[in-house]
């Protein structure tokens, strides 16, 4: 029996969910993250963190394999039991929630600070959340759709980044790996929060039509992520120097400003505004994520009550929290290594108690 | 039925867009589009702005302010307090400082406020004034125009012209970051009532004032620092026995189109020894005196290579006495020699000033021009 018949994704919207997720809040900062530890020599922690979240994807594909036409939900109750597994299933809906949540605020921060500074955080907060709830309200398919639609609009932004390729100083880079292996090592660490975004394999999978593709798609997925990741971290590095980077909290807002175009001006405002479809594309898989596994949680069918719930949550809340710069940083720090956890390790966890666990179930039935 | 009305709210939606904000006149506006800062006697900051009159009554086209402050953004809210109309400082294209001022502090910590609030532009040409700053905001612009654009047509031309450099404010934070590098800014001044870009003015790594290039040696600034994306012309004086002529005319002129940079670096009893190998082609575009092209080309190869690298050399001497380094040799040893780097980091302008310096141009004429 097929569950969600009528609620399948195909293989393309199922690639741009993951990718569009991946590329979100995190580019904006990612060049000077990189710089901060690994010098010029960020890039090659990129491709080192592309290598190590296609792994981790292909294992979460490995476990949902073992288990078809099982949603999370039910895996982990099959693993653990009910009350062991509803109990990890909260942690992952709270993980998800908290996701959405960060993206959220950060976004509406980053069009305080660099839009409009004068406009309050609950307008911002309503504005954000009519679209928002718009296309999360009608599930996966509306979700897929919204994924292809934001990929064509923003097909011109990367295209955009080569005109700053002016001034540049290309021996910036060089040489590869000066101060050795560790710096590089250590700087995958920051390369997480942008990867993320690939854990919603778990969800997305049930939905998927072909199945067998699933493996195929989320390496095209995190592939194009790299690509995007990699051009705006280098086209940073080798135009502003590897210690002035450091002092940009967004170097590829400030990689904006300083393209010049005869007829515009301050071109960061029209980037940002269509980069907020590209931020609410992060949102809206974790928000539908932890919106449907409440769901499942309480056995409901229809996830719109609880998104409802949560929506007014979220608005009664950017009443009285606002979030300073540094809460916004920390919040983004927390949520990397939140993802570090459910992302990175849980999978690999999961994957090995299943293959122990299907050995055993093997052995019983023998 | 159900067509019409999603085409109507559509409709509907459409015109609330643009419902945000009102709309602007520009007479209404102010645009700053040039400014400049400088010290007064008791270290306050005098500020200058130069804003385009937009209104159809007045009769100047551009109006000056004045006021001192503390801070830039301070004396933002004093200006204006002066003009009347909504301000922007978004459209700023140069930003001038006062020789004065350079002399005694960094500007940095001064022009923080146009890298942190997003609103400011950064694009905007960094220029040293020589002399006080009055007199260029006050200049007679009878015959040249609106104050702002004048100065950024000026820059703009002479660093198309390679006799300067072009230092936007970005750039002028990426020199002060890097530890390779030290700043190089244009330099204006007034003379007889006129705008001159007289040359390029170069700063420690402190950021305070150490000296100025005249033209020439900004155009063999630029050639070393391998800015050659236009060519630079030149103007050499050779010994006049050499090809037997008077002393007047003795001279050659020439563009240089293309330039190889082979570079190495070696490191030696505590010093640097660093190797400059250019092949320079030029094009001919000037020679005062006469000269049998086919027998003594090559010697004439030979006197302007001989010219070219005197003229590098005393350039690099210069930058060494005052230990700046605007050429960025210091990015090539980063980048090629890291070990060594590593040696001198955080130190570079006093290595630099320590190390042994070998220019060697290969000069070969590409084209003689059109006149035998």
């Amino acid at each position: 029996m097929i569950k969600y018949t009528f609620n399948q994704i195909s293989l393309k919207q199922y690639i741009l969910i993951i990718y569009k997720t991946q590329v979100g809040i995190g580019v904006l900062s990612l060049p000077r993250d990189l710089a901060q530890t690994g010098g010029t020599d960020g890039w090659i922690s990129l491709l080192l963190g592309w290598i190590v979240s296609i792994l981790l994807s292909l294992v979460i594909i490995k476990i949902m394999e073992k288990n078809p036409e099982k949603t999370l939900f039910e895996l982990l109750s099959k693993y653990f039991g009910k009350w062991v597994g509803k109990g990890l299933y909260v942690l992952w809906i709270l993980y998800a929630v908290f996701a959405a949540s960060v993206v959220m605020f950060s976004t509406i921060h980053i069009i305080q600070i660099w839009i409009l500074p004068e406009m309050s955080n609950f307008i911002l907060m309503i504005l954000f959340i009519i679209p928002i709830y718009i296309v999360t309200k009608h599930g996966i398919r509306v979700i897929g759709l919204f994924a292809e639609f934001v990929f064509l609009i923003s097909m011109w932004m990367p295209i955009l980044l080569l005109f700053a390729l002016k001034d540049t100083h290309w021996p910036f880079l060089l040489p590869i790996g000066k101060e050795g292996l560790f710096p590089i090592l250590s700087t995958v660490k920051s390369t997480i929060l942008s990867f993320l975004g690939f854990e919603l394999a778990f969800i997305l999978y049930p939905f998927l039509k072909d199945k067998k593709t699933a493996t195929k798609g989320i390496i095209i997925a995190n592939s194009l992520s790299l690509i995007i990741f990699l051009m705006v971290t280098i086209i940073s590095f080798v135009r502003f120097s590897p210690d002035e980077i450091k002092d940009y909290t967004y170097p590829t807002l400030n990689l904006l400003k300083l393209i010049k175009l005869p007829f515009l001006e301050r071109l960061e405002i029209i980037f940002l505004s269509f980069y907020l479809l590209m931020l609410f594309m992060t949102i809206v898989p974790y928000l539908y994520a932890a919106v449907l596994g409440a769901s499942q949680l309480c056995g409901k069918q229809d996830h719109r009550p609880i998104l409802r719930i949560w929506m007014c949550l979220w608005f009664l809340s950017s009443f009285f929290f606002l979030p300073s710069a540094t809460q916004i940083n920390q919040m983004g720090k927390s949520w990397g290594m939140a993802g570090t956890y459910f992302a990175y390790v849980i999978p690999m966890l999961l994957w090995l108690y299943g293959q122990l666990f299907h050995h055993a179930r093997k052995e019983q039935r023998q | 039925m159900k067509k019409w009305k999603s085409i109507f709210l559509a409709c509907a939606a459409l015109l609330l867009i643009t419902g945000c904000g009102k709309a602007i006149y520009i007479e209404d506006q102010r645009f700053i589009i040039a400014e400049g800062v400088d010290f007064d006697e008791e270290k306050k900051l005098v500020i200058y702005s130069s804003s385009p009159v937009f209104s159809r009554e007045a009769k100047d086209k551009f109006k000056i302010t004045t006021t001192t402050a503390d801070t830039m953004r301070e004396g933002k809210k004093k200006i204006e307090a002066q003009l009347n109309g909504s301000f922007g400082t978004g459209k700023l294209q140069s930003m001038l400082i006062g020789k004065k001022m350079l002399k005694q502090t960094n500007v940095l910590p001064y022009l923080d406020v146009f890298f942190r609030d997003p609103k400011n532009e950064i694009n905007a040409n960094l220029i040293v004034v020589d002399g006080p700053l009055k007199e260029v905001m006050y200049t007679n612009m009878s015959d040249k125009g609106h104050l702002g654009p004048v100065i950024k047509q000026l820059v703009e031309s002479t660093y198309k012209s390679r006799i300067t450099v072009q230092t936007t404010l970005q750039k002028f934070h990426q020199q002060m970051m890097d530890s390779a590098l030290t700043p190089s800014i244009t330099e204006m001044r007034v003379e007889q009532d006129d705008l001159v870009i007289s040359g390029t003015a170069l700063l420690h790594r402190d950021g305070t004032y150490a000296t100025s290039l005249n033209n020439q040696e900004s155009s063999l600034l630029l050639l070393l620092q391998r800015n050659t994306n236009k060519p630079i012309p030149l103007t050499l004086p050779l010994p006049p026995e050499m090809f037997q002529t008077d002393k007047e005319v003795s001279y050659v002129s020439f563009s240089i189109n293309k330039v190889k940079v082979k570079f190495k670096s070696k490191f030696e009893e505590n010093h640097f020894i660093i190797d400059i190998q250019m092949k320079v082609q030029i094009d001919l575009t000037e020679r005062m005196f006469t000269l049998d092209m086919e027998k003594q080309s090559k010697q004439l190869e030979q006197a302007i290579e001989q010219e070219l690298k005197k003229e590098c050399q005393d350039l690099i001497k210069k930058a060494q006495k005052h230990h700046v380094s605007p050429f960025g040799f210091g990015l090539y040893v980063r980048a090629h020699d890291h070990k060594n780097w590593k040696k001198v980091e955080g130190n570079w302008e006093k290595a630099l000033s320590e190390a042994t310096v070998n220019v060697s141009p290969k000069v070969v004429i590409k084209s003689m021009g059109v006149s035998e």
